[in-house]
């Protein structure tokens, strides 16, 4: 946790503050890592969608 | 997707387009957090044809011979569906000469910056658009200065004005 979220005095804000440090964070990864989350996120949004999915042309990037 | 990235390498040194720059949400991807997207979208800049046409039909016909399927408007490259998309504005076709050169594992490629992805976004205005822009502001390194040139230079200072307003409303 930065200092910066320490000095928020207010718990939600901390909260808040903590959560776009996370997200801010992730926007740092090196893209090779990016990539990699990008498709297990594929995986999950296809599994989720279903029969929906299989209908649209979206399909899990096959890569090493 | 550095296999796919080395065919299009090959693609624009033989010619069948003069420019081309990673946009959409790969593009993005480059800037914000990773969220779920599928097509990797390339905007091209065309070789035009006599008479000023553009047509595709020699990018298919490349890809064809490579074993490469299209798919409705995609082609599938080294397991990336990837849409060519001809700049089809001012503002697309200064996004992709303005790109920047990056690195994908050993690959060298070229990315939309920020600030002109920006400014598709405010275009195109779809939902899905706005809210990965307000992503943008949040987590992407941005040149305001760059940005408030292109915003301005295309009239989309005050569009750009009013969802910030609502952001910090909110």
């Amino acid at each position: 946790m930065t200092d910066d979220i320490r000095h928020h005095a207010d718990p939600v804000d901390r909260v808040f503050e903590s959560k776009k440090e996370y997200h801010r964070n992730a926007a740092k990864l090196p893209i090779e890592e990016k990539v990699r989350i990008l498709v297990e996120l594929q995986k999950i949004t296809v599994n989720v969608r279903g029969k929906d999915a299989a209908k649209e042309t979206r399909r899990v990037w096959q890569i090493d | 997707m550095d296999k796919t990235l080395v065919v299009i390498n090959e693609m624009l040194q033989e010619g069948l387009f003069r420019k081309y720059a990673i946009g959409g949400g790969i593009g993005a991807l480059f800037y914000i957090e990773p969220m779920a997207t599928f097509d990797l979208d390339i905007f091209i800049v065309p070789v035009e044809e006599p008479g000023g046409l553009v047509s595709l039909s020699s990018l298919y016909d490349w890809t064809a011979k490579r074993g490469y399927a299209p798919a409705q408007e995609q082609i599938l490259i080294e397991g990336i569906p990837v849409q060519f998309i001809p700049t089809y504005n001012d503002l697309v076709t200064e996004a992709v000469t303005q790109a920047v050169e990056m690195k994908y594992k050993e690959v060298t490629t070229y990315v939309v910056r920020p600030e002109y992805l920006i400014a598709i976004m405010l275009k195109t205005s779809r939902p899905k658009d706005l809210n990965r822009l307000g992503i943008f502001l949040d987590e992407a390194e941005l040149s305001m200065d760059l940005l408030n040139t292109i915003l301005d230079k295309y009239g989309l200072k005050s569009a750009f004005d009013k969802i910030r307003k609502d952001r910090h409303d909110r």
